[in-house]
């Protein structure tokens, strides 16, 4: 993400707001961040891929070195998230109980967040992370 | 009483959101010395907090997912969104394009954001039922979110929060409550106010109960009780502009409303005011508990001064909707607290220079 130019950001909005992957029409895999081509097959028949909302952890870890624009929000949690049929390496907030909710199969739901600013000057970045989520009834 | 034009609109679908962090009326108490039973002449228990990622913005998208869920339609038939803040990320960047483009709304649309410290939320949603009526959109998004800044120190930093809530303004037919009228009160007044480049807001001191919040509210609900013929009685419920835990009562003891149409529809005490999304979150509490057919007064207020009153009947649809997004109460039970330390670095009130 630090390499991220504003016209960068700007170029991939879709996948950092909605995290559209890409669905691969002639092997039917899924993968994010989107390509031109499948990484799996190298079929260039591609669909977009909207992934659902909720989903669960596969594998996380934290990182305690970080590079400027992330030191205030230590340590960065990451994970490995399944989301129907994509996978994709999330940023996880909202984390207060790591044995509780940081495991394999915990439920996550996905959530609009400051990624990083530019100092306090410049442009904020947003895009989806991924946060433990509540069991609910209510819930599709 | 039906040729009111309101009456042509609706609540389509409603949607609330609520950080997760709260912090304890003790902790400010004990760090800025103040008396002991200063939370509980506010009536407030505890507030929400905001994570350090999260802002108006972000917090408006959530609430404005939540209502897109209900109305069960696609963001493409949304052509206007207006975000009501007095926080806003940027002072000159909408952030109504960015949740609009996020959501999936983008680019055939009307986007703003509004200001009218607690009141542009409202604004936005009668401007969506003027859009509506007149045909010129199909359906308006109307959200309304802060996180609220108070003085550290100030009385106010009891109550000042974040939280944001969204409905989606569409034709009465397809809404779970109609507009059945509406009348708005505004006046030129000096009880709260930020300067452009001042980072907390200021009260004029005595100004903010009876010639602000008292007289705005007082005067909007008498307008549209004047224009309809409707009287307090035929109101099951009312909800107004929630400050602190206290003032809502109180505007509604001297309108002559029984405490039992107020607490239903009471958030203030546990979460903290939430401005924009203040009187409008207590709605979407009613909306996610109450019996079809009721009739609801909602009167948010904003200083400056001014002050909408709606009255709002609830159809059939609202039990059919309910369900398709987290209820407010999700939010307000996943709550994690935190202490004066952590909620000064998630406000950004710890001065760090980068
Ligand atoms: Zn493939």
């Amino acid at each position: 993400m630090e390499s991220l130019s504003i016209s960068r950001f700007w170029r991939y909005r879709r996948a950092h707001y909605r995290l559209t992957g890409k669905k691969c029409l002639r092997c039917e895999r899924v993968f994010y961040p989107p390509k031109r081509s499948c990484p799996y097959c190298g079929s260039m028949d591609l669909e977009d891929y909207d992934p659902p909302e909720r989903g669960e952890i596969i594998a996380w870890t934290k990182l305690y070195e970080t590079g400027t624009p992330y030191t205030p929000y230590r340590p960065i949690y990451l994970a490995l998230v399944k989301l129907g049929d994509m996978t994709a390496l999330l940023q996880l907030t909202d984390v207060t109980d790591e044995k509780k909710q940081l495991r394999k199969g915990a439920p996550v739901e996905l959530v609009f967040r400051r990624i990083k600013e530019d100092g306090s000057h410049g442009l904020i970045y947003y895009g989806i992370k991924a946060r433990p989520a509540q069991p609910i009834e209510t819930q599709e | 009483m039906n040729v009111n034009p309101e009456s042509r609109a609706g609540i389509v679908g409603w949607g609330a959101y609520v950080p997760k962090y709260r912090l304890r009326m003790e902790e400010i108490v004990r760090l800025w010395g103040f008396p002991e039973g200063t939370p509980k002449g506010l009536n407030v228990i505890e507030k929400s907090v905001d994570n350090l990622d999260e802002d108006a913005l972000t917090m408006g998208y959530e609430a404005a997912k939540n209502a897109i869920k209900r109305a069960g339609i696609d963001p493409k038939e949304i052509q206007a969104v207006f975000f009501g803040t007095e926080s806003k990320p940027y002072a000159v960047k909408p952030s109504a394009t960015v949740i609009a483009q996020a959501l999936g709304i983008t680019p055939d649309t009307m986007a703003s954001d509004l200001e009218f410290a607690c009141r542009a939320g409202s604004e936005g949603i009668k401007s969506g039922i003027g859009l509506v009526v007149s045909g010129m959109v199909n359906y308006a998004l109307a959200i309304g979110s802060d996180t609220a800044q108070a003085n550290p120190g100030d009385v106010l930093e009891f109550t000042a929060s974040s939280g944001a809530v969204a409905y989606i303004i569409g034709p009465s037919e397809a809404s779970t409550a109609v507009f059945e009228a509406s009348y708005t009160y505004v006046t030129d007044t000096p009880d709260f106010w930020r300067r452009a480049n001042s980072p907390y807001p200021l009260h004029g001191e005595g100004f903010t109960g009876e010639p602000a919040y008292f007289a705005h509210i007082i005067g909007a609900v008498k307008g549209l009780l004047d224009k309809t013929g409707l009287t307090i009685n035929d109101f099951d419920y009312a909800v107004f502009h929630q400050p602190n835990g206290r003032f809502p009562i109180k505007v509604g003891e001297k309108l002559g409303f029984p405490r039992e149409k107020i607490l239903p529809g009471l958030v203030t005490p546990y979460i903290g005011n939430t401005y924009n999304a203040s009187a409008l979150l207590g709605l979407a509490k009613l909306l996610d508990t109450v019996e079809p057919g009721v009739r609801i007064l909602v009167a948010p207020f904003g200083s400056g001064a001014g002050s909408d009153a709606y009255s709002i009947l609830v159809t059939d649809k609202v039990e059919e909707v309910r369900e398709r997004a987290p209820p407010l109460s999700y939010y307000i039970d996943n709550k994690e607290y935190v202490d004066y330390a952590i909620y000064a670095k998630n406000r950004r009130i710890i001065m760090k220079i980068r």
